[in-house]
């Protein structure tokens, strides 16, 4: 009955959380990826990792699911010729900046979970 | 609930970003090698120094000895440069030949100087993302602190 009354809540705190922390799950996984494509700049043939969740997301709920059982897919991007490395360093750069300002957010917003619940306990 | 992060823990991170960093100092190393040397000559019999070059290669998760796992570029193999020596006439040279030719190194100095260029700017990179990651776990710290 708890439960169901929980449902009602106008913000799900618990499935919000669930999905900041499936997102800092991707994020943090991405963010290695582009250091392991940095740190391979200068092998030859070497072919840079991409780390798949979003749109993976997205596309599971067009199709009208929860989402629930989508997981990062980390894939290679085997782009331009075979021999050729095809590590873009300031790209590479730009995606870990970019991951770094979305991990921040939704660190935050896991984070103020937390806080709502030491609120609700301590009454401060 | 299992935690989907083939790419491993949260220190992972900071390893790969140090693979990259120490491959890119062997390769200075290299280069300064070569510069110490590039003025090394020799003849048919004796010959002169040779240019070293550095091959890398990926490292995806690799068990070692220890039971740790690696992640990330390591330096695959040292070669030497078989472009042919340069010659130069000086007789009375100690490793002069008959005719008054002296091989020198085939270490050519630009390609060095832009050889380390390369080395500085990716250890740039590497710095810049071992920095973007550290300031990354540490803002995830205060957040869930707070």
């Amino acid at each position: 009955m708890l439960e169901r009354q929980a449902r009602k809540t106008m913000i799900d705190m618990d499935r919000d959380t669930a999905f900041a922390r499936r997102m800092l799950d991707a994020l943090s996984t991405r963010s290695k990826a582009a250091m392991h494509n940095i740190a391979n700049q200068h092998v030859a043939g070497f072919k840079r990792y991409e780390v798949r969740f979003e749109e993976l997301l997205k596309k599971e709920l067009d199709k009208g699911g929860d989402g629930e059982a989508v997981v990062p897919v980390i894939e290679r991007d085997t782009s331009g010729p075979p021999e050729a490395n095809n590590v873009d360093v300031m790209e590479e750069l730009t995606l870990l900046a970019k991951t770094q300002l979305l991990h921040d957010v939704m660190s935050r917003r896991a984070g103020s979970y937390f806080a709502t619940l030491n609120k609700v306990i301590t009454g401060r | 609930m299992q935690m989907s992060d083939p790419m491993g823990g949260v220190f992972r991170g900071f390893d790969i970003a140090t693979s990259g960093l120490r491959a890119d100092l062997r390769r200075a190393e290299i280069v300064s090698a070569n510069l110490t040397n590039m003025h090394s000559t020799g003849n048919a019999q004796n010959e002169p120094y040779k240019r070293k070059m550095l091959t890398f290669e990926e490292v995806l998760d690799v068990v070692g000895a220890d039971g740790q796992r690696t992640t990330g570029v390591e330096v695959a193999e040292v070669h030497e440069d078989d472009t042919p020596f340069p010659t130069f006439y000086q007789p009375g040279h100690p490793d002069a030949d008959q005719d008054g030719m002296v091989m020198a190194s085939n270490v050519d100095i630009f390609q060095e100087l832009v050889d380390l260029q390369i080395a500085q700017r990716s250890m740039d990179a590497n710095l810049t993302a071992m920095r973007t990651y550290r300031s990354m776990m540490q803002n995830t710290i205060q957040n869930m602190s707070r």
